[in-house]
């Protein structure tokens, strides 16, 4: 009896994998694609864009894409942004989650009740008074408009709040008892506790503020100031027919590097972040 | 150092009273332990101490200054919780000298304190591991360090053995006390285990229903208990409860009728009792004995083989439980009567109150 249903549980194990490596595989294929497509020369490319394996090979496009003044810098402006939000966000958040999770201050439900209320605001439909009012403080095309509206993210500080309330508190009364500050317990007790979901959050944030897309298209209306998001878009059209397809692939590679070496060094931290948004 | 003085404090969560004026003195370098059922209030009295929870009303003193209003921090006082509360991140080293560091403490001077409570306790071979690399035992002990290293004037202990096993606590227990004679400082333990209370106190607290019942050094407690729930906290097995009545009153002299018509002399506080009266008989289970003449006729049902004694649990022709402990290699068989006489000792008389009437004991010089 137990044979036979570990029998079928086997085969219930094969088939799942089975399904997830094609479903990888499906996955992945564009990706590869793309990879192919920019390590082709481009009179290839002309003929046929077809084939996964690039032959003939060249590094051309990459030379190419780096040899146009704007590519580095938006990769620049993309890394200050993303860096600059992270850090921001988990500055916000780690304080107002501690706050939340274990300090008394007047109308703390009421300023919980309306921050959870923000998660529920869709980003669009703040976007054009948002525009207007940067536009008025004329902050418009610096880094600091780009990040500012990201910055207070509702779900980072609930995570930290949550994660600040499993904490015991007798870890903190301990603390208390040895003569530490209120901000002496955030800064030495509470946050190298919570290095795992600073981590996990600030990799949510940097991977999202990389991608961002609309809020730069919007906010940064001069080429100097845009993000790699931004800048490839505005010149796959006209590129595409100058440099040719093989270049415009390689830009597309050039800008998820930094996101796939986040998550090949940071796999761990990722997965784990996954399954605490599940609840799990 | 420092002595405690708890003067009218009451407690409340909303409207439910978890403390009710309560007073207490504890003298610089007491040990005093706070013993009392589970709820009684012996953590919530402990942490007003410490200056973790407030004080809803009276006062709370440390080396004669009011400290109600002063924080937690600036009380000078160290506590040990009864989940070890070590920093996970921090190494047992770190651990003992956050205090330290907090208060802008010598480099030189927390090395030489840390080296000194590591001898002490013997943790000089774990000082750069994280307490999650510890066993219990070992993580009780860096909890203890934590709190010798700061030389705090007042010690507090909040059941800080109950997560160890038997063997490991009887240790820490001797280790406790070793420490207060060598340091001298205040300390004040909270406990739900008589036998700790019994074997490490100066004075014991024993708390009902956040009351204090009654006050005083372990032995005062066990042979002069105020009252029934005293008498039966401290002891094990428990003292034996006989339901009775007086029959005669002369004087301190009474007869008390148990157990359906037997009559045993007891003596009480002249005044405290008259023909007629409802009481209680204590009888501790180590004075009772088989005798062939024994007035009280148990029906044996489970005996307890503990090696140096034997537990004889029996019922009386009444219906009362009695416990007898018994020194005899051969105990009596289950299932067969046995006549059980109160051998010396004192007889313990209760009045319908629940109050001790007993006339202590002349004490031989
Ligand atoms: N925050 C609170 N709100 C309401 N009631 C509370 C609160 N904290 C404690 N109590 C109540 O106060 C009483 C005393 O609690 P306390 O923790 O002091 O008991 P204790 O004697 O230490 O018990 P134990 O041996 O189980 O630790 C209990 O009845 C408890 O339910
Ligand atoms: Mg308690």
């Amino acid at each position: 009896m137990t044979a036979a249903r570990s029998g079928w549980a086997l085969w219930g194990d094969r088939l799942l994998l089975a399904v997830t490596v094609l479903v990888a595989i499906l996955w992945l294929l564009p990706v590869i694609w793309v990879v192919a497509m920019s390590l082709k020369p481009n009179a290839v490319l002309q003929q046929s864009t077809w084939g996964f394996i690039p032959m003939p090979f060249t590094l051309e496009n990459y030379a190419n894409l780096l040899q146009l003044a704007t590519v580095p810098r938006w990769l620049v402006n993309s890394l200050i942004v993303a860096v600059g939000m992270t850090l921001l966000v988990l500055v916000v958040s780690s304080l107002a989650g501690y706050a939340f999770a274990r300090l008394q201050f007047p109308f703390k439900r009421a300023i919980f009740v309306l921050m959870i209320a923000g998660l529920m605001i869709p980003e669009q439909a703040v976007f054009l008074p948002l525009h207007q009012m940067f536009a008025s403080w004329g902050i418009h095309n610096t880094h600091a408009a780009l990040m500012m509206p990201r910055v207070a993210v509702p779900i980072g500080v609930f995570l930290m709040m949550q994660f600040f309330r499993a904490v015991p508190r007798e870890l903190e009364e301990a603390a208390e008892l040895d003569h530490a500050s209120r901000f002496t317990i955030f800064w030495r007790i509470m946050l190298p506790l919570s290095v795992p979901a600073l981590t996990t959050l600030g990799l949510f944030t940097f991977i999202h503020a990389w991608n961002d897309f609309l809020w730069p298209l919007v906010s940064a209306t001069d080429a100097d100031m845009y993000t790699v998001t931004v800048g490839l878009a505005s010149i796959q059209g006209n590129f595409a027919f100058t440099e040719g397809l093989g270049s415009v692939m390689a830009s597309a590679v050039f800008a998820s590097l930094p996101i796939v070496l986040l998550f090949l060094i940071f796999q761990r931290f990722i997965v784990a972040g996954v399954a605490m948004s599940a609840g799990k | 150092m420092a002595d405690v003085a708890l003067r009218g404090v009451s407690k409340s969560y909303g409207n439910v009273d978890v403390i009710h004026d309560v007073s207490l003195d504890v003298e610089q370098g007491e040990f005093v332990v706070f013993v009392g059922p589970s709820g009684c209030g012996k953590s919530t009295l402990l942490r007003m101490i410490a200056g973790l929870e407030e004080v809803t009303q009276g006062d709370v003193l440390i080396g004669g200054a009011r400290v109600n209003d002063t924080a937690a921090r600036d009380r000078g006082v160290a506590m040990v919780f009864q989940n070890y509360a070590l920093y996970p991140h921090m190494s047992v080293r770190e651990n003992m000298a956050f205090g330290l560091r907090n208060i802008g403490t010598p480099r030189t001077e927390i090395d030489s304190r840390i080296a000194k409570a590591a001898e002490i306790l013997q943790l000089d071979s774990y000082l750069d591991r994280k307490p999650r690399a510890m066993s219990g035992g070992q993580r009780q002990r860096v909890a203890i360090g934590r709190a010798i290293v700061r030389e705090p004037d007042v010690f507090l202990f909040d059941e800080p053995l109950s997560n160890l096993d038997a063997a490991l606590r009887v240790q820490m227990r001797t280790e406790i006390a070793r420490i207060h004679h060598r340091l001298g400082a205040t300390m004040i333990y909270v406990t739900h285990d008589q036998t700790e209370a019994m074997t490490m106190a100066d004075r014991i607290v024993v708390l009902r229903a956040g009351v204090i019942e009654q006050v005083g050094a372990p032995l005062d407690l066990y042979e002069r208990p105020a009252n029934l729930f005293v008498a039966g906290f401290l002891g094990s097995p428990k003292m034996n409860f006989l339901p009775g009545r007086i029959t005669a009153a002369q004087g301190p002299e009474v007869q008390v009728e148990v157990a359906g018509g037997v009559r045993l002399p007891a003596r009480v506080r002249p005044g405290s009792a008259a023909a007629g009266d409802t009481v209680t008989l204590g009888l501790r289970p180590e004075m009772l004995q088989v005798h062939p003449d024994g007035p009280l006729r148990g029906h044996v049902d489970v005996v307890e083989q503990l090696g140096h004694v034997q537990l004889v649990y029996a019922t009386l022709p009444d219906r009362t439980a009695i416990v007898a402990e018994l020194r005899d290699r051969r105990p009596p068989a289950v299932g067969t009567d046995i006549p059980l006489a109160p051998g010396p000792g004192l007889r313990h008389v209760f009045d319908a109150q629940g109050l001790a009437i007993t006339l202590p004991e002349e004490v031989p010089a």
